[in-house]
């Protein structure tokens, strides 16, 4: 109910009925098409809603029963551990943004060169990944990471290397300490940064532009080195810009269902699966919607927790709002 | 004097390989699509490393041309022109409702502007795992499930949260002063808004354009669970469609891919010079 | 003020366009009292392609000439979104009258009120011209909720270029294979799914459920000697052994592989590859440890009937299905796209590739249609594949296999309650 006590609102919605009106199309588009199913998705979250409900949706209540299950690992998947999923997730998201975000920031650095020589074809070159379809490059990179016939492994034993690598299928570690990442992982890995890096390359070049020339030429005739150079104006000044940008990219990264379940599919036994990789096989072909819908609450609340942590620290966002 | 230049080009001739690295890196599935769409033989796997496989020859590509989709007698030129409708559908209505709800954001400071500039971002972070059945019921209900214009309207929700964020941000970045400039001249806010802010805020507009049309090309899962009539088939669902149960005819997968991905590449280098200035992310805030 | 008044026209143009612009007719129209006479639409979906989506649209021709007034719409869907799109299209009241899929769906689908049963349509005299195994796998709780098309099951195809004789036994297939390895031409490239190597589980004693539908599967040594088995292939380095389909059939069809195990889908292309002279098929050989038949998994692929089809349109769409299966059409498949007929009537003995398929099915188990058979999939595959990357013993995979199955079977129960 409107508080009618405050005059101020009132009259400040008044006085902004035109942003409203602005931001209508926008919103009846998100509340039909997103919301509905958001809200739907929260209702399953709480219920045992499953193959049987799609077509007489009268699931039972049961509470919190579904969250329990996740966390203490009675969902009805093979090596499901939440935990450890988790922590994969975490180790996923974390080490594929840090590549995007200096592959990304070394690349712009390198192009930004005063008097490059052909700057705008690298440009055009290195940016291919990001414009190829997403699907088509993971359908690619799996044909390419096969065994025998793959391309990889060829071009490995091409170069010299070993090359006998079995990428998808083989669940040992090929780093002894880092036992919880498998061949696949890094196949994956490999996939993703190479989807990825563009995109941070062009936010970099653009926080980079933004950097004005006077700087440098000050530290230089005060006698920086290029260390000191990148360390006390590159990385401080395009710091704040990439902030956001990262934010997104962890986002993405750590829901990047695509790369996942067309490159390994989460094998070898389950050891490269992700949270959302996870919430997709409950459904197809399990049909429990309402765990998956609870898993599906989870990942939003991890989420968000992150968001806003970040947010507390750098105030990524604020800036932006 | 000739020292610093030695040292300069050392450093650029460094930098060159660098750089060459990665683009070999960026090119070399590329190369490994071409070389398997040249090869006659169709089979699952080159078992050579050739950019030019033996015997290499354009049919592949002929036959995706001439048949498409193998349910149906479909034209690839129908293919088309349904991809373009719906990635040219959604692109345009992800920079008609985006521009004039991030301007809405930018611009004035009413109640609710917080909480709806986040609600949008929360869209990116909840995983639809389980929501297909619910937008499929909605969208019969609205008798646009099965058609182009029902995948339009749900592509167009999917780009409209970051298309506001970066609009947003660009048009924060356009000085108040020219569209105050522009109220005592007698515009009112809305040609302020179509006469200053707008044409200010190509490069953003460009790189809206850019997903919007992306998504809507590219996008197939919703689309065969959506529609039923071959002829308002996409590239995108078709391509998927060659994915066989059991053996992918690689050859034609690779020729349609590279034929799928081509228009969005050329779109890609057209569009190219706005992308740096308008990915507002990177933040040129003026 | 203008501006925003053509805007927001604009908008709301294009709002009310895009409601309306698409609509899509919708499934029902009313009973018909002479749908003889009245003109009728039939849709089916089905995933397939090649020859068999050819010898499809043949038979929806001739069936087209018979009945003139009945207009059959046919749509191919990837097979990975088919079931899917069923179950979403279906369970908002639409879908297309007829679904072609394998047998493995119609448990969930009857629970979920998606499919029809056929009984009323369907007499014991007719059904005795069908495949005895084939019927009792539709059958779900005493109801007929599907005609089976065609059986499938996987047996041992050989290049006849590289096996001048049939092996017997395991043991022989072994020896055969260490013998035939040549460079980068192997005796035997084997995938290691469930799917593939569940006739050697069988073959060893391996039972799937009890009468509660509870798995059994470490019950006994079947699995842990199967599994002892599928170790002892992949260690042999003349042997291929991999859980990738892909790569054992191209090379197969690249001569780089003297035998495989694979279905009847496959032989199509094998043929084409290597030519109809070079490829063999025959039952996979009897499985040394237990001297018992290896036992397949035998599957069929079937039409199901839509449960929101109104009356005249499931009357239609089950004559369109009784002439999908009966002898002149199956006959048709059986030829051009090598499908293995439900219908006893078909005259396979000129087939050799078929008759392998035939022989092979005998010893084969039908493929279970209880929902809970979903639940064997995934965790079956990961005892397989822990043991083959050497993670576990067969004793521990196969009791951890039974434990992650009963797990998902009692989850299923808890949520349908």
């Amino acid at each position: 109910m409107v508080d009618y006590s405050d005059i101020g609102l009132w009259e400040k919605i008044r006085r902004n009925k035109l942003a409203y009106k602005y931001i209508l199309p926008a919103a009846l588009v998100m509340a039909i098409v997103t919301a509905y199913p958001i809200v739907y998705e929260v209702w399953m979250a709480f219920t045992n809603f499953s193959i049987v409900n799609l077509k007489n949706p009268h699931p039972a209540f049961v509470g919190l029963r579904n969250f329990i299950m996740i966390l203490k690992n009675q969902v009805p998947l093979e090596n499901f551990n939440f935990w450890r999923t988790l922590g994969f997730n975490v180790i996923w998201t974390v080490v594929n943004v840090f590549f995007h975000v200096t592959i990304g920031i070394s690349l712009a650095m390198a192009l930004n060169t005063p008097k490059f020589a052909l700057k705008k074809l690298y440009r055009a070159l290195l940016i291919i990944p990001w414009a190829v379809p997403s699907y088509i490059s993971a359908l690619i990179w799996r044909n390419m990471f096969d065994t025998q016939f793959g391309a990889v492994n060829l071009l490995l034993a091409k170069l010299g290397l070993p090359h006998n690598i079995a990428w998808l299928t083989n669940p040992n570690a090929p780093i002894k300490f880092l036992s919880i990442l498998p061949y696949a992982f890094y196949a994956d890995l490999i996939t993703n940064v190479w989807l990825g890096f563009p995109f941070m390359m062009v936010v970099a070049t653009g926080a980079l532009q933004s950097i004005p020339k006077e700087l440098y030429e000050a530290a230089r005739i005060d006698g920086a080195s290029e260390a000191g150079q990148f360390f006390h104006i590159t990385l401080p000044l395009i710091r704040f810009a990439m902030m956001p940008a990262i934010m997104l990219g962890v986002i993405w990264t750590f829901n990047q269902f695509n790369i996942i379940y067309l490159v390994s599919g989460g094998g070898p036994l389950g050891e490269t699966e992700i949270l959302v990789t996870q919430a997709y096989k409950l459904v197809n072909p399990g049909g429990l919607f309402g765990i998956a819908s609870a898993f599906g609450l989870v990942v939003f609340l991890i989420l968000l927790g992150i968001t806003l942590f970040t947010n507390r620290i750098t105030k990524a966002t604020e800036s932006a709002l | 004097m000739s020292k610093r230049k030695l040292i300069v080009r050392l450093k650029h001739l460094y930098l060159h390989a660098y750089v060459w690295f990665w683009i070999f890196v960026a090119i070399f599935p590329v190369l490994w699509i071409i070389s398997m769409s040249l090869d006659p033989r169709n089979i699952s796997k080159p078992t050579t490393l050739t950019l030019i496989p033996p015997g290499a020859s354009l049919a592949a590509y002929l036959r995706v041309l001439k048949h498409p989709y193998q349910g149906a007698n479909v034209s690839f030129v129908r293919l088309l022109w349904n991809s373009l409708l719906v990635a040219g559908g959604t692109a345009l209505l992800s920079v008609l409702f985006g521009a004039t709800a991030a301007y809405a954001f930018s611009r004035f400071k009413f109640p609710g502007r917080k909480a709806g500039m986040l609600s949008f971002l929360v869209v990116f972070m909840l995983p639809a795992s389980a929501t297909l059945a619910p937008l499929f019921v909605i969208l019969t209900f609205l008798h646009i499930r099965d058609s182009l214009w029902g995948l339009v309207f749900a592509y167009t929700s999917s780009s409209l949260p970051f298309a506001i964020w970066n609009l947003k941000g660009y048009f924060d970045t356009v000085p108040k002063e020219l569209e105050e400039a522009a109220l005592v001249d007698g515009c009112d806010r809305n040609s302020a808004f179509f006469r200053v802010i707008l044409p200010l805020s190509v490069p953003a507009i460009a790189v809206t354009v850019l997903f919007g049309f992306m998504n809507g090309w590219t996008e197939w899962m919703l689309a065969w669970t959506f529609l039923t009539k071959p002829k308002s088939f996409t590239l995108a669902m078709t391509l998927y469609n060659m994915v066989g149960q059991w053996n992918t005819p690689w050859s034609n997968f690779a020729a349609f891919s590279i034929l799928v991905s081509l228009p969005i590449i050329i779109i890609w280098f057209l569009l190219q010079k706005y992308i740096v200035s308008g990915l507002t992310l990177g933040g040129v805030k003026g | 003020m203008k501006r925003i008044k053509i805007l927001s026209v604009l908008l709301a143009v294009m709002l009310v366009a895009l409601v309306f612009a698409g609509c899509a007719p919708k499934q029902a129209s009313k009973p018909q009292q002479e749908p003889k006479e009245k003109p009728i639409t039939i849709t089916i979906w089905h995933a397939w392609s090649g020859a068999e989506l050819d010898t499809l649209n043949d038979a929806i021709s001739k069936y087209k000439k018979l009945h003139p007034n009945v207009t059959i719409n046919q749509l191919q869907v990837p097979f990975d979104q088919l079931k899917n799109k069923f179950q979403t299209a279906a369970a908002s009241g639409g879908g297309p009258d007829i679904l072609v899929g394998p047998a493995d769906w119609i448990g969930d689908f009857t629970k979920a009120n998606l499919i029809a049963p056929m009984d009323s349509y369907v007499d014991s005299d007719f059904l005795s011209h069908y495949v005895k195994g084939a019927i009792n796998q539709v059958t779900y709780d005493g109801k007929l909720m599907a005609m089976p098309e065609s059986t499938e099951c996987v047996a041992l195809i050989y290049n006849k270029s590289l096996v001048k004789s049939v092996p017997k036994t395991t043991d022989d297939m072994i020896k055969l294979a260490d013998s035939l390895h040549k460079g980068d031409t192997y005796g035997l490239v084997y995938n290691t799914g469930f799917y593939f190597t569940a006739g050697y589980f069988f073959a060893a004693g391996m039972k799937l459920f009890d009468a509660n539908h509870n798995a059994i599967v470490a019950q006994g040594n079947g699995g842990v000697i199967a599994l002892e088995f599928l170790k002892k292939l992949a260690s042999d380095k003349n042997i291929i052994a991999a859980n990738d389909y892909g790569k054992a059939d191209s090379m197969f069809k690249e001569g780089k592989a003297a035998m495989i195990i694979n279905g009847p889908w496959a032989v199509g292309d094998y043929v084409k590859a290597l030519g109809a002279d070079k490829v063999g098929v025959a039952p996979m050989p009897i499985f040394s440890p237990t001297g018992k038949p290896f036992a397949p998994f035998v599957n069929t692929k079937d039409f199901m009937l839509n449960a929101n089809s109104d009356d005249a349109h499931k009357k239609a769409a089950m004559d369109f299905i009784k002439f999908m299966t009966s002898k002149e059409i199956e006959q048709e498949f059986f030829e051009k796209a090598k499908h293995i007929p439900s219908n006893l009537d078909v005259n396979t003995s000129s087939d050799p590739i078929v008759d392998g398929f035939i022989k092979q099915m005998k010893t084969g188990v039908p493929m279970p249609i209880i929902p809970e058979m979903g639940a064997v999939w995934n965790p079956m595959q990961n005892a397989i594949d822990s043991v083959l990357a050497g993670k576990a013993t067969p004793q521990d995979a196969i009791k951890a296999a039974q434990e992650a199955i009963n797990k998902k079977i009692s989850a299923m129960r808890n949520n349908a309650k």
